[in-house]
């Protein structure tokens, strides 16, 4: 991240993930704000430490991992990280790399186009 | 008789070769202090050489000392060297640490400390910046004016709800809206009190106005506005029967309190305020249903609310939550499934319509009753991040949604559009 680019979004963002049949939502804990960020490279939710979820440009991979901003624990269990491309300081067990099938995005609309 | 002749030649000689063997001795004597003297040179030169070099048997003492001392200049070196990387990662740390530390700093208060990032934190400036200058600021923002201008407009307006009627003016945090409210946006007053500018010409047919961006919308009469306030408990302010209750908890109270006391009629303030300082839990006053008829179409059926209030293991849940990491139940939205699925542009392909339709009910209940249409996706639409943004740009909040290889299902609601860049 560009040091410098700060968030937006406001503190109604929340993550969630599926487990079994039902929704899990994670929502704001106001431990900080840290909402939204983006460039031409990335989207990234939640910060101050890890964010909660992250794509790349080609939305084809992401990271997750456990975020402050609302509490919520890595979304998915991924893919294991092979233990030799890792640095010393990026050997976290708890962040959480995975490659993404589709991705979708709804926005919620009163009327629906034709 | 005198000795002979050859006796005194004899004699002489003899004492020729003792004199000759004195030279030689003397000789003789001088070389061996010589030589020793160089042998006792020589061995101090060894005692030097050995200790200056701590080895026992160097082979050559003029060479030994030479790659000893060459070691020992480079390895100094390298020690420097080492040490000078080492001050610098040192600064680049703290150097990292401080922007970071300025970062969050900045993200809490906002672009120009006056705006809030979320619904808590408008409630806390709210405190801080109650009566006159929160009228301002609100004003100032819905005419597009002054720095926080945007950020009120997208953050905090549409969490603040602004209450109007019989001379009442309040602003609290809105999080969730129930019976009875059919819009929460706000306006302001521009004077409090009696006679203000945006009430109403002539007409009295409902005790409340509720305005939105500075537009009226007109809320028929009946029933009390609810409005639940998050990390507090309820706050109830409604106008059934000319009351006007307040039950509420939680460090906005006090601002909220004085602003109701400031602009209440005479006549209602103690009654209904002390209630207040009790902090109940949940509301004071029965709710009526509230049909929501209202004559902007824009505003309409995004503000119904769910069918219900909050419980108080909802309300009760939005106190503050420390600790790292530390999950909290989710609502049981298998309860909630009542209701109809949502309306969709499309299949999902990572959401069942049940599950779709929680996701919405998780949202701000102002979207409960929204369709759904879907802006993007990985399989029809690219992996291009350039394309998504061009396609959610300006579309307002937006959920992701991702299934990935290992089968998860997960996502998240934005409450702003992703954008280009922050």
């Amino acid at each position: 991240m560009r040091a410098g680019s700060r968030s937006y979004g406001s503190g109604e963002c929340f993550v969630f993930r599926v487990v079994g049949e039902e929704l899990e939502v994670f929502n704001w804990t106001r431990e900080n704000s840290f909402f939204q960020v983006s460039s031409h490279e990335h989207l990234a939710i939640g910060g101050g430490g890890h964010f909660a979820l992250w794509l790349d440009e080609d939305l084809s991979v992401g990271t997750t991992a456990d975020c402050k901003t609302f509490g919520s624990p890595p979304l998915t269990p991924g893919r294991k990280r092979s233990s030799r491309a890792v640095s010393s300081d990026e050997a976290e067990d708890d962040v959480v790399d995975f490659d993404v099938v589709v991705v979708e995005c709804w926005v919620p609309q009163m009327h629906l186009p034709n | 008789m005198p000795p002979p002749d050859a006796d005194l030649a004899s004699l002489a000689a003899m004492h020729a070769q003792i004199a000759h063997a004195r030279e030689e001795t003397s000789r003789l004597r001088t070389e061996v202090a010589l030589a020793s003297l160089s042998l006792e040179t020589e061995k101090n030169t060894l005692q030097q050489t050995l200790t200056l070099t701590q080895t026992p048997t160097p082979l050559s003492p003029m060479t030994a000392t030479s790659d000893e001392a060459h070691i020992l200049r480079s390895l100094s070196h390298q020690l420097a060297a080492t040490r000078a990387g080492l001050a610098q990662l040192t600064q680049t740390e703290s150097e990292l640490v401080a922007e970071r530390d300025a970062l969050a700093l900045q993200a809490r208060l906002g672009s120009d400390g006056l705006a809030p990032a979320g619904p808590a934190e408008a409630a806390v400036m709210t405190e801080g910046v109650c009566r006159q200058e929160f009228v301002r600021a609100a004003e100032d923002a819905l005419e597009g004016k002054g720095k926080g201008g945007e950020m009120w407009r997208e953050h905090a307006l549409p969490n603040l709800g602004l209450l109007r009627g019989r001379n009442v003016s309040c602003g609290v945090v809105v999080d969730r809206v129930f019976d009875g409210v059919a819009a929460f946006t706000p306006g302001v007053s521009r004077t409090l009190g009696a006679g203000s500018a945006l009430s109403t010409k002539g007409e009295r047919e409902c005790d409340y106005e509720i305005i939105r961006c500075g537009r009226k919308v007109k809320v028929p009469q009946e029933g009390v506005v609810e409005k639940v306030v998050r990390g507090f408990k309820t706050i109830v302010v409604g106008d059934s029967g000319g009351s006007v209750t307040l039950s509420a908890g939680g460090e906005a109270v006090e601002c909220v309190q004085h602003l109701l006391e400031t602009h209440l009629p005479r006549g209602m303030e103690a009654k209904h305020l002390a209630g207040a300082r009790d902090s109940a839990n949940g509301a004071n006053v029965k709710l009526p249903k509230l049909k929501a008829s209202v004559s902007t179409p824009s505003i309409g059926t995004h503000f119904l609310s769910a069918s219900r209030p909050p419980t108080d293991e909802e309300v009760g849940r939005r106190g503050k939550s420390r600790g790292r990491s530390r999950r909290r139940p989710s609502r049981d939205f298998s309860k909630e499934r009542a209701h109809a699925v949502p309306r969709m542009s499309h299949k999902s392909k990572v959401l069942s319509p049940e599950l779709m339709g929680d996701l919405l009910r998780a949202a701000p209940v102002r979207y409960s009753q929204s369709a759904l249409e879907r802006l993007y996706c990985t399989d029809d639409d690219g992996i291009a991040l350039g394309t998504f943004l061009l396609k959610v740009a300006n579309r307002g909040p937006v959920f992701l949604l991702i299934r990935d290889t290992s089968g998860s299902v997960f996502g998240c609601y934005g409450s702003a559009a992703w954008r280009e860049s922050s």
